[in-house]
């Protein structure tokens, strides 16, 4: 893959680009404020309309890659655009979050919402303030206000989901992310998580809850080497504990199956881009032998 | 038959003034609109009766991808006899929009007024000043249906359908404008009278509007979700 050069590409191809990861979300926040020094910043007035969703999009990037100066330089156009707007109040907190001036930070998200109870962003940026203090506990608390009203919001079980784990307390997090795949059923990730996590637990019962969503988890997304990997250990753990010899030789064959594979995909890609590749498909090859002999 | 020709002084002093008239009322509707419509205002509440909603319907779809008990647990969360939400939300007292209220009232007259005053002044208006001038032509031939709808005002036996007369060419401006508006003054826009009037006709057809009463959709998906046997998919 050839890697493009964004401090060259042309005016319009910058501004496509631009709008493409505002539209999908995509954190490429230095790239994106390479387009806009090298690019876009030579006339930002003919964007249009669109100029202010840009400016605002190149400051939230510039506050991700530590570029404080254009970040207040995009404030004070936005400010001098909109100068009452509490979507450039926002950005203001943030920055004040980029420079650790968390308390200040957080009097503005309060305020704000205090005035506009129904926008769910400046709430979601208050659990940031706290996530970047390292006050987990208080996030999980302020994220479970959050989830009271606005209880459809998969990112927030997501994040919850997370700290729960660093907490340690996985049935929790179990149950966080039985949220993700209610509300997001077609998200192979959720499906992925949520298997890594009853394989964790262990016992006979998660362990085949385990199996079964890392199956739906390949069957969504079938490039997802995780999932095999799971399905192969589930399987393996599946074989080694059950009492009942169908069972056992069923999910041995499973097994079997999912190592050759992996040793598929393995083979596919050269030995040069995944230098440990061969060490990879002679430890799997080791392993067929061991499952194969019970 | 020979061709009907129409003196040009029609179309510099009938035909445009109707077209301009027309359009400049629909952005002054949109400008006076906005000044006297304050935003609708959704309570906290009504987002979050909202979103259970939509819980409970994403358990009833995607629940077969849980396990049993995990399933059973959120159910008993929403549906629980004294808990669950469902069940509160269902035995809240009625709030609604109270046809009563003051400041209902004048959020209704204020739309109505918006609507009608325009319809009638301007209307009556154009009527009065441009009535009897038969001002274009549509291209094609039409059957004679069409003479009421495109020759209102003008009651000739003889004349062509196909021939427009100034009041019709009125209403066919208000409702084939909408495009124009949504180029200039943006998708959302309160120019356009059709859409008012659309507007006005759903409202008395159905009253399915989601702020009604959410105590019947509570109490629907209470028992849509007591109903639904739970069978795990994977």
């Amino acid at each position: 893959m050839v890697e493009t050069d964004w401090t060259q590409v042309s005016y319009d191809e910058g501004r496509q680009t631009l709008k493409k990861w505002r539209e999908c979300g995509v954190r490429r926040s230095e790239e994106v404020v390479e387009i806009w020094e090298h690019v876009i910043s030579r006339s930002p007035s003919s964007l249009g309309d669109e100029e202010w969703a840009v400016v605002e999009q190149v400051c939230i990037a510039s506050l991700d890659s530590a570029r404080v100066d254009l970040a207040q330089e995009c404030i004070d156009l936005l400010h001098n655009q909109f100068p009452h707007s509490n979507r450039v109040l926002k950005l203001k907190a943030m920055q004040l979050e980029a420079t650790e001036h968390y308390q200040k930070a957080l009097e503005i998200y309060e305020r704000l919402v205090e005035e506009d109870p129904n926008n769910n962003s400046y709430r979601k940026r208050k659990v940031a303030v706290l996530l970047a203090q390292g006050k987990r506990l208080d996030a999980i608390r302020a994220i479970n206000d959050y989830l009271k009203i606005f209880l459809n919001d998969p990112e927030a079980w997501l994040q919850l989901s997370e700290l729960f784990l660093l907490e340690n307390d996985v049935p929790k997090a179990v149950h966080c992310l039985e949220e993700c795949v209610l509300i997001q059923p077609l998200n192979s990730m959720y499906f992925r998580r949520l298997a890594d996590l009853r394989y964790t637990q262990g016992g006979a019962d998660n362990v085949e809850l385990a199996r079964a969503y890392y199956e739906r988890a390949l069957k969504i997304n079938p490039t997802d080497l995780r999932s095999q990997y799971g399905i192969l250990l589930s399987n393996n753990q599946i074989a080694a504990s059950t009492k009942n010899a169908t069972e056992k030789k069923r999910a041995g064959l499973a097994a079997v199956d999912a190592i050759d594979n992996l040793v598929n995909r393995y083979q596919k890609i050269s030995p040069k881009s995944n230098p440990e590749s061969d060490g990879i498909l002679n430890c799997l090859e080791a392993m067929k032998v061991t499952i194969g002999s019970k | 038959m020979t061709d009907l020709l129409l003196d040009p002084a029609i179309r510099t002093w009938v035909f445009l003034p109707i077209v301009v008239i027309t359009f400049f009322i629909g952005i002054l509707r949109h400008y006076v609109s906005l000044l006297l419509m304050n935003k609708k205002k959704v309570e906290l509440e009504n987002i979050a009766d909202g979103q259970y909603l939509l819980r409970a319907r994403l358990l009833r779809e995607n629940g077969r991808f849980l396990p049993k008990t995990s399933f059973n647990a959120r159910r008993q969360y929403l549906c629980a006899e004294e808990t669950g939400y469902l069940s509160r939300a269902q035995q809240r007292p009625a709030k609604g929009p109270n046809p009563m209220d003051p400041s209902q009232m004048t959020e209704m007259l204020k739309g109505n007024m918006m609507n009608m005053i325009p319809m009638i002044v301007v209307g009556g208006w154009i009527n009065w000043t441009f009535s009897g001038f038969v001002t274009t032509r549509v291209p094609f031939p039409l059957t004679l249906k069409f003479k009421a709808m495109l020759q209102r005002g003008v009651d000739l036996v003889s004349l062509d359908s196909a021939w427009v007369s100034s009041a019709s060419w009125y209403f066919l401006c208000m409702f084939g404008l909408r495009s124009i508006y949504t180029l200039v003054l943006g998708s959302e826009n309160a120019a356009d009278q059709s859409k008012a009037m659309e507007d006005q006709m759903s409202m008395t057809g159905s009253a399915v509007n989601p702020q009604a009463d959410p105590r019947a959709a509570f109490k629907g998906e209470w028992e849509a979700l007591q109903m639904i046997q739970h069978q795990f998919a994977l």
